[in-house]
């Protein structure tokens, strides 16, 4: 067995958790989506609204990308640390 | 931690550097900035407020001007009407002191024809008086009694026989009246003229008051007027009915 | 036939630039390897930690008192960012700021104009939410997260940031990305892309006679440094409380530690202090959520960045460069703004009494 084969297997898990870890930004992403339909058609029902609509959406975005965050934090403790 | 990054003293140079640049920024800009947006704000406000009450008081003025200006023209249309008025009266004071004048003027003018017409009417009647009594001796050819006919010639111009008024005598009742009127040919004398004043006022009333005209139309005798009766007892009117029985 | 307008065709000045540095950049990234060696592209080196600028560089030296041990601030390439950050903004207080204010001329020039509207947009927020007494005190902890994150966000993508730097030997063999150098001028080097085919041209398996080089920027941004979004996000929460207990006094403290409740009524009220409990574990998570989203949008930036730059180098960075402006705005933002959303719930409380 080649001596060096823990550190590659190990390293080779690494990126292979990393990219499962990742799977968390699908959900995310259907948050970010529905929240960026619901301030779109909000909008449209009403143009008026706009810039508050504007300021909630970007937070509801925002606190979608939090998960997204959260599973790119796991998968760069994974990777580096 | 050590992997992440995470070093105690980094942070707390972050932490220290965050509050010092966030107390320098606080005292050059925030302050400062805020302190002047509030001010303008508050300009704003005020500079709102102030155009309120100038467009108020505007609208105040306007009425106040609308109502004066209604008071002149109500002053400036009384002032025309008075002013008319005035100038109307003044024409028709005019007017009328002319007219009255005029009339004055006439009046006097027409007492003096009267008066002098009756004079030389007076002037004449001895000698028509003298004239018909010659023609009618020349007529009948004989000397007539001069006083009877002088008589007779009166009574026929005056129609007052012996201090009567014959044609007052032969009229009834009259009823009475304020103003009475005698009419003849020839202006009466003053016996005359007294017997027929007391014999019209017995007839219309005592406070009757008589005027006497002169009107040689009536040819002779008297045509008298009580109230608003007329008895007609001049030659005149008998040669009319006269006339008018004829026909 | 069609009925829109034929607007006039004019040669500008500035498009004709603008294409030829694509150009340029696809000569560049394609041709590089080949005619013009020290312009090739390079795989990046990726390193969450910042790194210290030169061995042993300290603004404050590690000391221990007692048995405490301070780390010392060593002088990474984050900390420089940092304080030219600081300057800058400094820059704009002296030069643009205070001129005007203190100044008699009353038209304000238009950079002026445009920094006093964005302090307006965020004083009004505050003052919206908070009103005018409490948005004086919060204010300037709101509005100093806003411009020392953008600033710090927006110079990040100048030129020079985390591409110049020092040369740092790699020992052969290590996880580390490591690349060849060619020499410019001087003491000035050009990182390339470690040929591989030198190394098999070499045939023996020993370690290639190339000294292998990874780069340590001068520069790097300041989010892109773990520790700024945790002492911004651990300030934050620290006002929350501050705040908190200034403006509601006891109440406050009630709020995540119900004992009258629990003593009242036990069985809900219990409930109530185990809620009450993990609402105060989750003024922490703040910190965390905070931080880490702050942190991971920039540095994800970056890293993406630099991997496209290696892999395609011609529009594409532009427009990521692009996206990256507005990102780090959006998340200055976003951090202000949820600044603004926590000190006002620990304000007005639960019951919004008294506001």
């Amino acid at each position: 067995m080649d001596p060096r084969f823990p550190d590659i297997f190990l390293q080779s898990m690494r990126y292979i958790g990393a990219g499962l870890a990742m799977i968390g930004a699908t959900g995310a992403g259907v948050g970010i989506g529905l929240v960026a339909m619901g301030g779109v058609q909000s909008i449209g029902r009403n143009p008026d609204a706009t810039s508050t609509i504007l300021t909630y959406m970007l937070l509801g975005i925002v606190f979608s990308e939090t998960i997204a965050i959260y599973a790119m934090a796991m998968a760069m403790i994974i990777l580096f640390v | 931690m050590e992997k992440l990054g995470l070093n105690l003293g980094t942070f707390l140079f972050y932490l220290f550097n965050f509050v010092a640049l966030m107390i320098v920024l606080s005292a050059w800009i925030y302050q400062p900035v805020v302190k002047a947006l509030e001010d303008r704000r508050q300009k704003i406000a005020k500079g709102l407020e102030d155009a309120q009450v100038a467009a108020s008081a505007r609208a105040k003025a306007e009425t106040d001007a609308q109502h004066v200006l209604g008071l002149a023209q109500q002053e400036a249309s009384r002032k025309l009407r008075e002013a008319t008025e005035n100038a109307e009266k003044a024409a028709q004071e005019v007017r009328a002191a002319a007219e009255k004048d005029i009339a004055a003027l006439r009046e006097s003018a027409a007492a003096d024809i009267r008066s002098q017409r009756d004079r030389m009417l007076a002037e004449v009647r001895p000698e028509v008086a003298a004239l018909a009594i010659a023609a009618t001796q020349k007529l009948i050819g004989e000397a007539l009694d001069e006083k009877r006919q002088r008589a007779l010639i009166d009574e026929f111009f005056s129609g007052v026989k012996s201090g009567k008024v014959v044609l007052l005598e032969e009229t009834g009742e009259t009823p009475s009246a304020a103003e009475a009127e005698v009419v003849s040919a020839l202006p009466l004398t003053e016996s005359e003229q007294s017997s027929i004043r007391a014999e019209v006022g017995r007839k219309a009333g005592a406070g009757v008051r008589i005027t006497f005209q002169v009107d040689p139309d009536v040819l002779g005798g008297l045509k008298v007027r009580i109230g608003d009766r007329v008895i007609d007892g001049t030659v005149a009117g008998r040669i009319d009915n006269l006339r008018k029985t004829m026909q | 036939m069609s009925t829109t307008t034929n607007r006039k065709w004019k040669y500008g000045f500035k498009r004709w630039i603008v294409l030829a540095l694509i150009i340029a950049s696809g000569v560049v990234a394609f041709a590089g390897p080949r005619w013009f060696a020290p312009l090739a592209p390079i795989k990046p080196p990726i390193s969450m930690p910042a790194e210290e600028i030169g061995p042993g560089a300290f603004l404050i030296p590690s000391f221990s008192v007692g048995s405490f041990r301070f780390p010392g601030v060593p002088f990474t390439n984050t900390v420089l960012s940092t304080l030219l950050t600081d300057a800058l903004l400094l820059a704009i207080a002296l030069f643009v700021v205070r001129p005007f204010v203190r100044g008699k001329n009353p038209v304000p020039p238009k950079l002026y104009a445009g920094f006093e509207m964005l302090i307006e947009y965020f004083w009004n927020l505050a003052e919206s939410s908070a009103g005018v007494k409490w948005a004086r005190r919060f204010f300037p902890i709101v509005m100093t997260i806003f411009l020392l994150i953008v600033v710090a966000n927006t110079i990040k993508m100048l030129p020079g940031y985390e591409t110049f730097g020092w040369l740092k030997p790699v020992a052969a063999g290590s996880a580390e990305k490591s690349n060849s150098v060619v020499p410019i001028i001087g003491n000035l080097y050009a990182l390339v892309p470690s040929a591989p085919a030198a190394v098999s041209a070499g045939g023996a398996p020993a370690a290639p006679a190339q000294a292998m080089y990874a780069l340590l920027p001068f520069l790097r941004g300041s989010s892109t440094d773990l520790n700024f979004p945790a002492a911004l996000a651990v300030f934050t929460v620290g006002c929350i409380f501050v705040f908190g207990f200034w403006s509601q006094k006891g109440a406050f403290l009630g709020k995540y530690f119900p004992f009258g409740r629990m003593i009242a009524i036990p069985l809900f009220g219990t409930i109530d202090f185990i809620v009450g409990l993990l609402e105060f574990l989750l003024e922490f998570v703040k910190i965390i959520s905070l931080s880490l989203r702050l942190f991971f949008n920039i540095f994800a930036g970056g890293v993406l960045l630099l991997i496209m730059g290696s892999m395609v180098a011609v529009i594409i960075p532009a427009g990521l460069s692009a996206f990256e402006l507005f990102v780090g705005a959006i998340q200055a933002y976003v951090f202000a703004m949820l600044a603004v959303i926590f000190f006002q719930q620990a304000i007005a409380g639960h019951s919004e009494e008294g506001h």
